[in-house]
């Protein structure tokens, strides 16, 4: 068995020492976690309310409050499962991968794969979330560095020097260039995950003079 | 993307690495999928998985092998699995939630 990138991926916001939810109990939460999603991601954390969101999920508010405190409770906990979404994607998507520089290639394009599906989620916690409070950076430092400590052993393998220092520099410059894809490039959108993991990974290892002309596709500024 | 076979055999693994994690947790799920069962049984921080149905599981879960799987690789939420009846439980459905925390 390779390297794994993420080695440990299991984190969920309701511990499984907890009390278990019923049935009903379960999909209300999801439902409001669903909706919680989108209303942060159409509204921004900011101008969100408790009240839209219950809106939204067609609940009470009463029943917002028997699952979180407020709406900063709730955000903490969407924040908490998609990490775990991302930390299984990366996981299950390298796990297998004998070759380090396919399994580096392999860790990028799930997760820009992830930040095509989730990228008005992904936009609303690079801009907003980190300014809340320390808590949510906190659990942003904390994806980070598990996402990083699994790439690091991959790195090393590939004769990268300092792996802990490369692989940060590697999420941070992932992030970026999702963002970039997003919300910065004019026809950015058009480029695929597999095609900005191919540059991303070529870049990192062999410097940008390696990337092909071709890719990204569809931007030759890239 | 991976058989059911790694998928199960990575949650036999991981209670068997962080046996806290299931610590007093005595069960046996069954998983119905697209033309094959499994059974995982789990008894104070150990588990065993085989293929095949169980005897007398506590919680059964159904789905379509893709969907499991997606469900198990972070591709598929499971609360909205369950909403959109992707994913159906049969019998305790405590168990079928706590789960969650032991894929992978």
């Amino acid at each position: 068995m390779s390297d794994r990138l993420v080695t440990d991926v299991s984190v969920s916001s309701r511990p499984i020492t907890e009390s278990p939810l019923t049935e009903r109990q379960w999909v209300r939460r999801g439902e409001l976690l669903e909706a919680a999603r989108r209303v942060f991601e159409r509204d921004g954390y900011h101008a969100a309310t408790v009240s839209s969101i219950v809106q939204l999920a067609g609940l009470s508010q009463g029943a917002f409050y028997l699952y979180f405190g407020d709406k900063k409770a709730v955000f903490a906990a969407l924040q908490e499962e998609m990490a775990t979404l991302l930390r299984r994607r990366i996981y299950w998507a390298t796990r297998d991968e004998s070759d380090p520089a396919r399994r580096l290639e392999a860790g990028l394009n799930a997760y820009f794969e992830f930040y095509d599906e989730y990228r008005n989620w992904m936009r609303r916690l690079t801009v907003e979330g980190l300014g809340i409070d320390e808590s949510f950076e906190a659990r942003q430092v904390q994806l980070y560095e598990t996402l990083a400590g699994g790439f690091a052993p991959t790195l090393g393998e590939l004769g990268v020097r300092v792996p802990a220092v490369a692989a940060a520099a590697l999420i941070g410059m992932a992030a970026q260039v999702a963002y970039w894809k997003h919300y910065q490039s004019q026809d950015g959108s058009s480029i695929t995950a597999a095609t900005l993991a191919r540059a991303c990974a070529s870049l990192f290892l062999h410097g940008a003079a390696s990337i092909q002309a071709s890719q990204p596709e569809g931007d030759a500024n890239a | 993307m991976p058989e059911a076979k790694e998928v199960f055999s990575e949650i036999e693994n991981r209670i068997k690495s962080k046996p806290e994690k299931t610590a007093g947790l005595n069960a046996t799920y069954q998983f119905d999928l697209t033309g094959e069962s499994w059974t995982l049984k789990i008894a104070d921080g150990a588990a065993t998985v085989s293929p095949g149905a169980a005897q007398s599981p506590n919680t059964t879960l159904i789905a379509s092998t893709d969907d499991w799987m997606n469900i198990a690789t972070g591709k598929l939420n499971p609360v909205q699995a369950f909403m959109q009846q992707k994913l159906k439980v049969k019998g305790d459905m405590g168990l079928a939630m706590k789960l969650q925390g032991l894929l992978a």
